[in-house]
């Protein structure tokens, strides 16, 4: 058993949370005392934050709908079908008519990068869950 | 007996108490007594202090003692502890282990407890009430002072860990820890805590259902206390209180833990540590519990008693007047 300090990934406030791994597989939560942020305390979803990570009901991999079925596909495959799908939007309707919506659960820097890449794009259209 | 002892090489006696825990881990270790150790460790930075298992003599450096972290390492002991294992920790960790091991809520492991006093007070409410700073029932138990570590056996099982090291014995630079002037400190402490025990039954009422209106059922006080060691708690959906898909009412909720955890509540404070709201949790069940321990003469964790509910005695048994008397 050892003790890896990580952040939780439930909502925007980004409390500090301690993940307790057993044979290489996450099995509980502690508060982290020493996380500026929420000094030892978590909420109901921080101490269940670790239910969710081997969860069998969990995507393990990218799904591609085709012929009407959702198909596991590689991250090559996927994100090629995504690149294009996009390029070809943005070129027949306009930047505008694509939009991007980051998370909470993302760091401030993965935040930061999506809305960068959508104003890459030029379109105006980001938002995201924690204004909610 | 009481020994004044550092580690025999020189060298290695920087550390707080001589080096003469570091040495005894190490051996422990080294000497095959115990697979692994558990205690606290330095985590990312000096002050970040986490539980951790050692299981290798030359990670022994990594080790922090007697400093405050709001962590129970008798629950690590009883939710991960196999194997033959020893614990360095503090009173209150050497104390719930004892009182989980009675309780059968320990697991299998072959355990040797090693104690080290609180010798300075840590800044929390409920530590300063503590009148448990030495861990007298511990295998070793232990004081350290700045060149030197007072270390006693209490039986065989400690007296055999404490031969696995090599130590000098020396005599006490000056005068070690007073533990009977800080149990005076403690009590005053409690007097002045346990104000409400004065007020009337409805004002207590008060002021604790105010507290509990507090609650957001974060469930970190079950979460975090050593003592709460049901498999299926009471207090979760459809366990036969709460129906499925509702929370428990926040009044309910500390009502029933404190049912649950009043006998064998230990003010170890992880309770309170862990409340993001600032429920003083740990003021309650403290106070609760010192008012039991007058009535049944039990003191959770220092001996080997039975808590006063464990069973019934002959008496009870055909006393018409107890809940099963006569059948």
């Amino acid at each position: 058993m050892k003790l890896v300090p990580s952040i939780c990934p439930y909502c925007g406030t980004g409390c500090g949370m301690l993940l307790i791994v057993k044979d290489e597989k996450v099995v509980g939560v502690e508060p982290w005392e020493r996380h500026p942020i929420n000094e030892g305390k978590l909420c109901l979803k921080g101490w269940s934050a670790h239910q969710f990570v081997h969860h069998p009901g969990r995507l393990t991999s990218p799904l591609i709908r085709k012929n009407g079925e959702l198909v596991e596909v590689s991250w090559d495959e996927a994100l090629d079908f995504t690149a294009d799908k996009l390029k070809g939007i943005v070129a027949e309707h306009g930047a505008d008519a694509v939009g991007f919506l980051a998370s909470a659960k993302c760091t401030n820097e993965e935040n930061y990068v999506l809305q960068k890449f959508c104003r890459y794009l030029g379109s105006p259209n980001v938002d995201h869950c924690a204004r909610l | 007996m009481k020994k004044f002892i550092a580690v025999k090489n020189a060298k290695l006696r920087s550390e707080a108490g001589g080096g003469a825990i570091q040495e005894l881990a190490r051996a422990m270790l080294a000497s095959g007594l115990v697979d692994r150790v558990l205690t606290f460790a330095k985590g990312l930075d000096e002050e970040d202090l986490l539980p951790a298992f050692i299981d290798k003599a030359d990670d022994v450096g990594n080790m922090a003692l007697n400093a405050y972290a709001p962590y129970s390492l008798s629950r690590f002991v009883r939710d991960y502890g196999e194997g033959k294992l020893a614990v360095i920790g503090r009173t209150c960790d050497i104390r719930a282990l004892l009182e989980l091991r009675k309780r059968n809520g320990l697991n299998e492991a072959d355990l040797l407890t090693v104690g080290i006093a609180c010798s300075e007070t840590p800044d929390r409410q409920n530590c300063l009430r503590c009148e448990y700073r030495v861990p007298f029932m511990a295998d070793l138990s232990c004081v350290l002072a700045e060149d030197g570590t007072l270390v006693e056996a209490t039986g065989d099982k400690g007296a055999q860990a404490l031969g696995t090291g090599s130590f000098e014995e020396l005599s006490p630079s000056k005068e070690i820890f007073d533990a009977e002037a800080a149990r005076q400190v403690a009590l005053a402490e409690q007097a002045a805590a346990f104000e409400l025990q004065h007020a009337s039954p409805a004002e207590r009422l008060a002021y604790w259902f105010g507290q509990f209106d507090k609650c957001i059922k974060c469930f970190g006080c079950r979460n975090s206390c050593p003592l709460c060691y049901c498999k299926d708690c009471v207090l979760e959906a459809d366990r036969g209180l709460v129906r499925g898909g509702e929370i428990a009412p926040a009044r309910l909720f500390h009502l029933t833990r404190l049912a649950h955890v009043a006998d064998s509540c230990l003010n170890c404070g992880q309770c309170e540590a862990a409340c993001p709201m600032g429920i003083p949790i740990s003021k309650l069940y403290h106070m609760l519990n010192k008012e039991l321990s007058a009535v049944f003469g039990f003191t959770p964790g220092i001996n080997a008693d039975l808590p006063p509910l464990f069973g019934f005695d002959e008496k009870e048994k055909s006393d018409d007047s107890t809940l099963f008397g006569g059948r």
